[in-house]
């Protein structure tokens, strides 16, 4: 079998990702290799080859540009799992426009903070989904403009180029690239405030493809597979970016977790290198051995997760169960690609998240910002720069250098190391919520529910759960007369699922009489979490009197 | 009572999108933003509305809509 290696050349390039992903490839000699097996939701399988690839994303460019849309513009593509979802995508870092995916489960409020905390003017999506959200068009403080695929409507708002698609012609100059020059942003939830937009750069394109090749060590005939949703971190850079830069076959699927669904597509399409989620493997360990058994997974070779810490237990299930190794990896939406990592040829410990890539340098550091001793807890920290290191916080400057003293990018995660170099995690040091594999904002969930006229105080907060790591609760003071009762619990999740997001919806509201805050006014988050648990409160001394 | 009529009603609520039209035949595929997360939501306002109530093992087999309204045509009768 030959190896990723035999195609580890210099190459003319623009240094463009949207180009590497595609034009490079058909250098490299990958034209006619499937570059997409794209599954539909009702299991329609459509293969698209790298000359494809490059022929639809320059489509898309070409349409695009004859619309107005230009380098250093930003655009939020908001646009169901489809194959035009990544031609459009690549189309638009060959244009260098600075571009974000609005995950699936989106709500409007959400759209509407990604466009105007970005300051995004331009909504690429369908013609249903411009119908749904239809204020977001003729909001007065942040006017924006649709751009529909699926249509040729105009109006002032909405502009559709599904003509201009049918005539654009499918050749394109991709201008030279910088590395610096920004190329996508996704968004972030930090414990105050709203979730802010993390910029990353064409040049990330270096660890992005060096990461998947260390870590992943695909083969050239492997079929690779990312359940992530393209519009998170993990499925832009390692669904869409790292199998491409590395001239890998992909699968995408439309369809939502199944596991019969996916075990089918695991057994049907040969899937050789499995990249999926803990929450995921949890939910899949709910199945009997005998569910497992009547597929044959003969072709899987590995499996990899990412997200929240890999339990040892599921460890224990894919080596019994799928009878597999599952590596556990570590990154987040700032470092853009893997920094630690379990890999093959390195003796997996159960529960640890592995040891630092080749060309990263990860550190424990103490309060004092030394270096911590082995086996001792601190802040988990990656030394300065790497190539896919975030450049911005967009509009948020100084929370960007907050992040960042004497040469280290700080993480917000603890952990420590041991006397071996393996890194083990054990926790966020901030309020951020982790629910099967994505960061919450409790802030965001509370502003969310505070809206509700039913709510007079509110605290959210994470709780320990078996399937999802950690689960969002909210803690609830409704107004004077009014009973926490079934249907105002349905209103609210509905409400925070409609307004933020699925992911954000509490799992369990919980009445209560007063949220306990700090004399300044800041909720104890602890001790919301203490009164559930039972947990000892600790100190308490700064907590308003009643 | 039109137990198709009434799930468009849940539905449109659930998923805050006033087009939605429900089959039979419909799926979690054929709806924008049905997950395992808003599957729970759904399910909770299904037995609000109808006053009934599924077992677990109900919630974790339903394969699409017709399932569903099966299910709830014979809790009602």
């Amino acid at each position: 079998m030959e190896t990723m290696e035999s195609n580890h050349k210099l190459i003319k390039t623009s240094g463009n990702l949207g180009a590497r992903c595609s034009d490079e490839q058909i250098q490299l000699g990958n034209g006619e290799k499937t570059a997409l097996i794209f599954i539909s939701s009702a299991f329609q399988v459509s293969r698209y080859t790298f000359f494809d690839l490059k022929r639809e994303s320059n489509r898309y460019a070409n349409a695009f540009q004859k619309i107005g849309l230009k380098a250093g513009e930003k655009a939020l593509i908001l646009i169901p799992n489809s194959p035009d979802l990544y031609f459009l995508f690549l189309g638009l870092l060959k244009l260098q426009v600075n571009c974000g995916i609005v995950f699936s489960n989106a709500g409007a409020a959400t759209i509407r903070n990604r466009l105007v905390e970005t300051g995004t003017k331009t909504l690429i999506t369908t013609v249903s989904a411009a119908r749904k959200y239809a204020s977001l068009f003729t909001d007065p403080d942040h006017p924006v403009r649709a751009i529909v695929i699926d249509g040729d409507e105009m109006t002032d708002h909405t502009r559709g180029i599904r003509f201009l698609l049918s005539e654009a012609s499918v050749e394109l100059n991709v201008p030279p690239t910088h590395e610096e020059t920004p190329s996508l942003f996704h968004f972030t939830s930090g414990s105050t405030g709203k979730p802010k937009a993390v910029q990353h750069v064409h040049g990330s394109a270096q660890n992005q493809r060096n990461s998947f090749r260390e870590v992943i060590q695909p083969a050239t005939d492997d079929v690779y597979w990312c359940t992530a949703d393209p519009g998170w971190i993990t499925g832009t850079t390692y669904g869409i970016l790292a199998p491409w830069l590395n001239g890998v076959t992909q699968i995408q699927f439309a369809g939502g977790y199944s596991a019969k669904n996916w075990m089918k597509i695991l057994e049907e399409q040969k899937v050789t290198l499995w990249y999926s989620a803990p929450t995921a493997f949890r939910m899949l360990m709910q199945n009997t051995e005998a569910f497992f058994r009547q597929f044959d997974l003969s072709a899987l070779k590995r499996i990899y997760s990412i997200g929240e810490p890999l339990n040892p237990v599921i460890i224990e299930w894919g080596s019994g169960v799928l009878r597999k190794q599952i590596y556990d990896t570590w990154f987040q939406t700032e470092t853009g690609s893997m920094m630690i990592a379990n890999k093959p040829g390195v003796p997996v410990r159960p529960g640890s998240m592995g040891k630092p890539l080749t060309e990263i340098q990860a550190e424990i550091l103490t309060s004092e910002g030394v270096p911590a001793k082995p086996m001792e807890k601190g802040f988990l920290c990656i030394r300065t720069p790497w190539a896919s290191m975030f450049t911005a916080y967009i509009r948020h400057e100084a929370l960007y250098q907050e992040k960042f003293k004497n040469g280290y990018y700080y993480s917000g995660d603890q952990a420590f190391k041991d006397e071996d170099g393996y890194f083990w995690f054990i926790g966020r040091n901030d309020d951020v919520i982790n629910t099967a594999g994505h960061l919450v904002s409790p802030f965001e969930v509370e502003s969310a529910l505070l809206e509700m006229d039913e709510i007079a105080d509110v605290g959210v907060t994470a709780l320990p759960d078996p399937i999802l790591f950690e689960k969002v609760v909210a803690f609830v003071k409704c107004l004077p007369g009014l009973v926490l009762d079934k249907k105002l619990e349905l209103r609210i999740k509905l409400h925070v699922t409609n307004r933020v997001s699925s992911i954000a919806c509490p799992r369990d509201l919980i009445a209560v009489d007063r949220i306990p805050k700090t004399r300044s006014g800041k909720i104890m988050r602890r001790v919301l979490r203490c009164s559930v648990s039972g947990e000892p409160l600790g100190d308490i001394s700064t907590m308003e009197e009643e | 009572m039109n137990i198709e009529s009434a799930l468009d009603e849940v539905f449109q609520e659930v998923f805050n999108d006033s087009a939605i039209h429900v089959t039979e035949a419909t799926t979690a595929d054929d709806v924008d933003g049905w997950d395992s997360f808003t599957y729970i939501n759904l399910i909770s306002a299904i037995e609000l509305h109808f006053g009934i109530e599924f077992s677990q093992n109900e919630v974790l087999n339903f394969e699409n809509v017709s399932e569903l309204m099966a299910s709830i045509r014979e809790k009602l009768s």
